[in-house]
């Protein structure tokens, strides 16, 4: 417990204060500029903050993550166009609440709702995560095997359109990140007979490339679309509007811990599952959900949020990223010469601390800026894109080029790029990549020992996997997944659902 | 050819399948690239033994063309876009396609010319070509933009940049 103290290390030191407080400012206009995301922001800035103190990268970083998750709210009630993947659900309502006029109302109640489910997630991250590390250093590498997988799954079937494009992704992914020589034998793996390769593919050029270039170029695509001003009055949110919604934001923040701790799921799927809960389950509205309910506002702005801590639990209990920008931590990690996973607490544990601390600036930061600025905000927001996706480019070239002053680096991440274009425009999803690169190698190294530790007896390395408990819950949950996809148990609950009208 | 789509407002949404035009030899080649890789991943170590450097590689690219091929019997079955939009124009129209090679001609350039120089070109050039407006106006901002990358990069992010032959 000595090292709770580092928790207030990030609100003592001026320059972590500031680097949080500009951090959260960013990531509020880069989640609302449509174009700009958080996994876009976040690859960049490991590329830029690589020769600084890990404090201080941490700390820019957990404020744009937490930002960035909110600000996508503010385009998608003004807009009407989600400015971050996780704010699509937000704007279902949003959207016509600012078309009757109260916009101003809408954005106040998002931005504390979003705060609460910040709060709730940060939380969750404080009580669960050092139980978990205690935990995770009985977990067995199939145990390790096992999550990834999962993990996998739960992006494949919930993000993309098709399982099958989104597993495709993931193995992708997976292939690009065993590029290289084999840690445990040296072998060359998908090195095509070029000593360049020979020391794998940089992950930061494949991060920039999937979320910097493919996504400047799929913008060119839908360049053309007029931007829309919209009048917004006050954003300081009336006290009985927040005590009215209090309970739906703690219920939302509850789904939004979960998913986001789940391996691979992030803010995205916990906004749109809590608006669905939200759609189900709440008797009265205050209008019909679609055309201005509060409630389907709330939902997904408590959940996103909360996400963010739910996420940063299997990143730092297990090394496996809770969804794409936490697998950009990870990378982030490694660069500054950490090593997530069960040690990590262990070894570090004011880093984690730092971190709670952090988190919780950033949260503050963001009830501050989200209640005002609102006048630049739209100013900003108005920005040509013939202007903003140019500079993104610079910004993408350069940083990929500061990590290792490689000109082959900038290479990779253009060919990346090009490839993430295609593969959006027809319809892969490009999260599960990034997942994959960073996972590949740990599912690879997870494999072997637990084969090795079976003597490549296929009986017994099987056999492990339902006699030890946590094992065999996770086989369990695993197949249970793998069922829940099937055409049959569509049919079985399609069935059920035909039975009991609701 | 630029017309506002379904899809432009919604850009993060759930893309529809199958809507842009050229998927399916799109989902061919994704296909074949999965089969070259599986080969790779074969040679690595063939069946040796079971927990060889071969395995997960075999695993995880064995994955890829299944998944591939379940992705062309899908998509076949569903066939064809319909609404006649065509892949050059659509998918590849000129503007990406002379942005991407400006950003090719960006890369190119960053060594010889350094970043200064290089990174003003590629912006001003990219700027005029989707601006398009008030071309003077565009120069200067390409001017403040770099001046202001470089003193980020510079002194706070405290980054090597490449130097050319003048800066």
């Amino acid at each position: 417990m000595e090292n709770f103290g580092y928790f207030f290390m990030g609100w003592l030191d001026p320059s972590l204060l500031v680097w949080t407080a500009i951090g959260t400012f960013a990531g509020i206009y880069i989640g609302a500029i449509p174009g700009l995301s958080v996994t876009m922001a976040a690859s960049i800035l490991i590329s830029f903050t690589f020769t600084w103190d890990v404090n201080d990268a941490l700390a820019l970083i957990a404020g744009v993550y937490m930002g960035g998750v909110y600000g996508g709210s503010r385009t998608a009630i003004l807009l009407n166009i989600p400015g971050a993947p996780s704010a699509v659900a937000t704007a279902l309502d949003g959207y016509p609440l600012a078309q009757r006029g109260e916009a101003g109302p809408a954005i106040g109640l998002s931005t504390v709702m979003s705060v609460i489910g910040g709060f709730v997630g940060i939380i969750a991250l404080a009580v669960a995560a050092p139980v978990i590390s205690k935990f995770a250093l009985m977990f067995a590498p199939r145990d390790y095997l096992l999550i990834a997988i999962i993990g996998i799954l739960l992006v494949g079937s919930l993000a993309a359109s098709s399982l099958a494009k989104g597993i495709f992704a993931a193995s992708l992914g997976i292939v690009i990140g065993l590029v290289g020589m084999d840690p445990m034998t040296a072998q060359a793996r998908f090195t095509f007979g070029e000593f360049s390769l020979m020391g794998g593919i940089s992950y930061v050029a494949a991060m920039i490339g999937f979320f910097g270039v493919a996504e400047v170029l799929y913008q060119l695509r839908t360049f053309d679309l007029p931007a829309i001003k919209q009048k917004v009055g006050s954003v300081i949110p009336k006290w009985s509007l927040i005590r009215k919604y209090l309970p739906l934001s703690l219920q939302s923040s509850a789904i939004g811990v979960t998913i986001g701790a789940l391996p691979g799921t992030g803010g995205d799927i916990a906004s749109l599952l809590a608006y669905d809960q939200a759609k189900r389950t709440v008797k009265n509205p205050s209008r019909p959900f679609g055309e201005g309910a509060y409630e389907g506002l709330v939902a997904p702005e408590s959940a996103n949020n909360a996400a963010v801590g739910g996420a940063y639990v299997p990143m730092l209990t297990l090394g496996i990223p809770g969804d794409a920008v936490t697998a950009i931590i990870i990378g982030a990690l490694y660069i500054h010469g950490l090593k997530p996973g069960p040690l990590l607490m262990v070894e570090t544990p004011h880093l984690f601390w730092f971190i709670v601390g952090n988190l919780v600036l950033a949260n503050i930061f963001l009830l501050i800026f989200g209640l005002s600025g609102i006048k630049l905000f739209s100013k900003i927001v108005e920005l040509p894109k013939g202007i903003i996706l140019p500079l993104i480019v610079v910004l993408s070239v350069v940083g990929t080029f500061a990590v290792q002053n490689s000109v082959t680096d900038v290479y990779w991440m253009l060919a990346f790029g090009i490839l993430g274009y295609f593969l959006k425009v027809y319809g892969f999803p490009v999260a599960p990549v990034i997942l994959g690169i960073i996972l590949g190698p740990l599912m690879d190294v997870s494999y072997r020992r637990a084969m090795i530790s079976a003597r490549d007896d296929v009986m017994i390395f099987a056999g492990e996997f339902f006699t030890s408990p946590l094992s065999l819950i996770l086989t369990l949950s695993l197949i249970a997944i793998i069922v829940g996809q099937t055409p049959l148990w569509a049919r079985l609950r399609g069935r059920k659902a035909a039975e009991a009208p609701s | 050819m630029n017309e506002p789509d379904q899809t432009g407002s919604t850009a993060y949404q759930r893309a529809p399948e199958g809507v842009a035009p050229g998927s399916a030899i799109f989902n061919v080649l994704l296909a074949i690239a999965s089969l070259v890789l599986a080969y790779q991943a074969w040679s690595i170590a063939g069946f040796k033994s079971l927990s060889s450097a071969g395995v997960f590689p075999m695993l995880a690219t064995g994955t890829m063309v299944l998944t591939a091929i379940v992705i062309i019997a899908k998509s076949a079955r569903r066939e064809g876009c319909g609404d006649g939009r065509q892949f050059f124009g659509d998918v590849v129209s000129f503007r990406i396609v002379a942005f991407a090679a400006l950003i090719i001609g960006y890369m190119l350039a960053l060594q010889p010319l350094g970043f200064i120089v290089a990174s003003y070109l590629f912006l001003s050039a990219a700027m005029i070509l989707l601006y398009r407006k008030r071309f003077l106006l565009t120069l200067v901002i390409s001017a403040v933009s770099v001046a202001v990358i470089y003193g980020l990069f510079r002194y706070v992010f405290v980054v090597v940049l490449p130097r050319g032959a003048f800066f």
